[in-house]
């Protein structure tokens, strides 16, 4: 099903509360009747467009409420949290847990993870350096972690596509997961998640030799 | 301190975000120079991922918010092409090498291997050149492949590139209309009407190089593809004390997919397929190629031996063919016979080149054997393989290297940055005084905004500017609106 544009002016609004300077371009989109147009200002907002009418430029409604969740709850600390409620109030009262991020260098960095929320998104909302090249879609390995070992047990078993990836993760262990397939729940609160060392003091030469 | 990166593929970005990420480099560097021979950055990412992954695509979107927040600190001089006239690799050594460092990221540019057989020259094509073709690459959007209809494709080689082919070819072409696919390729491939997909390996099905996701891909592509596997190989089990190497998780799971979906054909030769309403993949495992023939049928036929397997002391595979079986004949419509057999690096001149890894010598990214502080990251380091986020962990080593470098030159510590001690003119004077009409970001971001708005008319996201000529007048054109990527 697909929502107006009226929504998507709501869309806007939440936009304008992080890149104010981008004005031009949504009022650009408003006022645009030409679904091209439209199509190509909201792609470029990275707003869910909907499968079914990709071509009118119109918003998939199920992505659209999960994409401000996710927004909402990204902003939630900023300091424009008022101006979001405004836009859109439930998500800011979204439970949390405890997680705890330990990095590269061995820093412990405790951290709140909204349920519902992957681990990928509340590494980047809490300047965690985990990759996520391909941004959750499974087509990449960046988002790699080791979990902590009674979490480990409760998380679902890996789906064919995540070991596909992980197979191809720098430094597999058992307990290697992708961030972005964890989404947090109450029964994980507490969990540890260990950013792999790919670095550091690497042998001089890590190369092997394939054959042909 | 002003370093240099050549290459803006995976490589040059992926060193890029490690040098400003690096914590013993905040406040250090002054600014990062990015050349890249197309007009265009992302190389392989662009011109190499398949057209049906965007998704793999993504991480291009990272690398331009990437330059975005740090528009003041990297310049990309696009359109430059290093030692191929206007800026010699000489000249940025003195420039970059000498104080701080010059990154080399651009891959193997040595094209592809051959297999060095009988007709290969007049009948086989390089699925590189296909890749290439169907992602819109300008040195190849213009050639015609598949100009034939016939429907039947070989394809040697037992890696992810040539599951790409088979899967490009046996991808129906309303799916590839929803991608930046070359549109003369969509057309081409759907007049082609691939039926019958040979891929061809020495090795066996455990030794392949392909990775499991491209795999299950390829073989649940479609309800109506019949996988087949013919194992034509023969194993010497008289060779003692040698046993397979243990099998990675990745070959693993490769194997377990493929025994999944596929089913083994009965003997060595040829079967026809069960179903004959069906489309179909074979996976031939165990020979090697001799001779390609053409016929008056506008056909091709492959003639391969099939091989005697045993393990080396290394624990390797060993292929030797049989020279007294009946050879194995694979037949392809006339110009749908490709080679992806891997790679080939070229060390651009005066850098030294190690042929037996087909890599340049380095230290940890450090190049071996020059005085000056040049660095290598991605293929050229390690040699032509591996995915995208090898490049990253790739990166973070060569920068990690290179600030170990600065730190022991300066005793313990980064030098923030000594005075300017070149009297040379500003890359920019230089490129423009050699006559070169290099793209600067902005000048990408308006062929972006333009591929993006062709793209809208035709129903999908991006349409790729297929000539370097529209590149750079719509580049160089600074009345052309770009894409504002602080909006994403």
């Amino acid at each position: 099903m697909n929502v107006p544009i009226k929504i998507s002016l709501r869309a806007l609004r939440l936009i304008n509360v992080k890149t104010p300077h981008n004005v031009s371009g949504c009022s650009m989109l408003s006022a645009s009747g030409n679904w091209a147009e439209r199509r190509l200002w909201l792609s470029a907002a990275g707003l869910p467009l909907s499968r079914t009418s990709r071509g009118r430029g119109e918003i998939h409604q199920r992505r659209w409420s999960r994409f401000l969740s996710q927004e909402a709850s990204s902003l939630r600390d900023d300091a424009n949290a008022q101006e979001v409620k405004a836009v859109e109030g439930p998500a800011a009262e979204v439970e949390t847990i405890s997680v705890t991020f330990v990095d590269r260098d061995g820093v412990r960095r405790p951290v709140r993870a909204p349920i519902g929320s992957s681990m990928l998104q509340v590494a980047h909302e809490n300047s965690i350096d985990l990759e996520g090249a391909c941004e959750g879609s499974l087509a990449c390995s960046t988002c790699h972690v080791y979990v902590s070992e009674p979490h480990l047990k409760r998380l679902s078993e890996p789906s064919d596509e995540e070991n596909d990836m992980l197979d191809l993760a720098f430094g597999l262990q058992e307990n290697s997961r992708l961030g972005c397939q964890i989404i947090a729940s109450r029964d994980l609160d507490g969990m540890e998640l260990t950013l792999p060392q790919a670095t550091r003091n690497m042998a001089v030469d890590g190369y092997v030799a394939k054959p042909h | 301190m002003r370093v240099g990166v050549i290459g803006a593929g995976p490589a040059g970005f992926y060193t890029i975000q490690s040098l400003l990420r690096h914590r013993d480099l905040q406040g250090k560097l002054r600014s990062i120079d990015l050349f890249e021979s197309l007009p265009v950055p992302f190389g392989l990412v662009r011109y190499g991922v398949a057209p049906d992954h965007p998704e793999v695509k993504r991480v291009a979107l990272h690398w331009s918010q990437l330059m975005e927040r740090h528009r003041s600190m990297v310049r990309y001089f696009g359109n430059v092409h290093v030692n191929g006239g206007g800026l010699s690799l000489d000249a940025l050594r003195r420039r970059y090498a000498r104080d701080a460092g010059l990154f080399l990221c651009m891959g193997a540019q040595g094209g592809d291997r051959k297999l060095g057989i009988l007709g290969e020259e007049q009948h086989m094509i390089s699925a590189r050149a296909l890749i290439a073709w169907y992602n819109g690459h300008p040195d190849f959007s213009k050639h015609a492949f598949l100009g034939q209809s016939g429907g039947e494709v070989v394809i040697v080689g037992n890696g992810n590139v040539a599951l790409d082919v088979a899967r490009m070819l046996l991808r129906s072409p309303a799916e590839l209309r929803h991608t930046d696919c070359n549109p003369a390729a969509i057309e081409a491939i759907e007049a082609f009407a691939a039926r019958t997909v040979h891929i061809v390996g020495r090795r066996d099905a455990a030794n392949a190089s392909w990775t499991a996701r491209e795999l299950r891909e390829l073989v649940t592509l479609a309800p109506d593809l019949d996988v087949v596997v013919h194992e034509a190989m023969r194993w010497n089990s008289d060779n003692p004390g040698t046993r397979p190497a243990p099998m990675s998780r990745s070959q693993q799971r490769a194997l377990q997919a493929l025994q999944h979906h596929a089913r083994y054909a009965e003997g060595g030769s040829h079967v026809a397929s069960r179903h004959p309403m069906k489309r179909s993949v074979h996976f031939w495992f165990g020979l090697t190629p001799l001779s390609l023939e053409g016929d008056a049928d506008q056909r091709v036929q492959l003639l391969c031996a099939p091989n005697e397997l045993s393990y080396g002391p290394d624990g390797h595979v060993q292929c030797r063919p049989l020279q007294d079986a009946q050879p194995v004949r694979l037949p392809a419509t006339a110009g749908a016979a490709f080679r992806s057999i891997g790679y080939i690096v070229e060390a651009p001149h005066g850098v030294p080149f190690d042929s037996s890894r087909n890599c340049i010598p380095n230290a940890s990214g450090r190049v071996l054997g020059l005085s000056d502080a040049v660095y290598v990251a991605g293929w050229l380091k390690h040699g032509p393989r591996g995915v995208i986020a090898n490049s990253l962990v790739d990166a973070q080593e060569t920068v990690d290297r290179f600030v170990r470098d600065l730190q022991h030159r300066n005793s313990g510590t980064v030098a923030s940055d000594g005075p300017s001690k070149t009297a040379e003119p500003g890359i920019e004077i230089l490129l423009e005084r050699n006559g070169v009409a290099y793209v600067d970001w902005d000048g990408w971001l308006r062929i972006d905004a333009e591929e993006h708005r062709n793209g809208l008319l035709q129903g999908t996201d991006r349409r790729k500017i297929l000539t370097r000529a529209e590149m750079l007048r719509i580049a160089l054109d600074t009345s052309v609106p770009k894409t504002d990527t602080q909006f994403s």
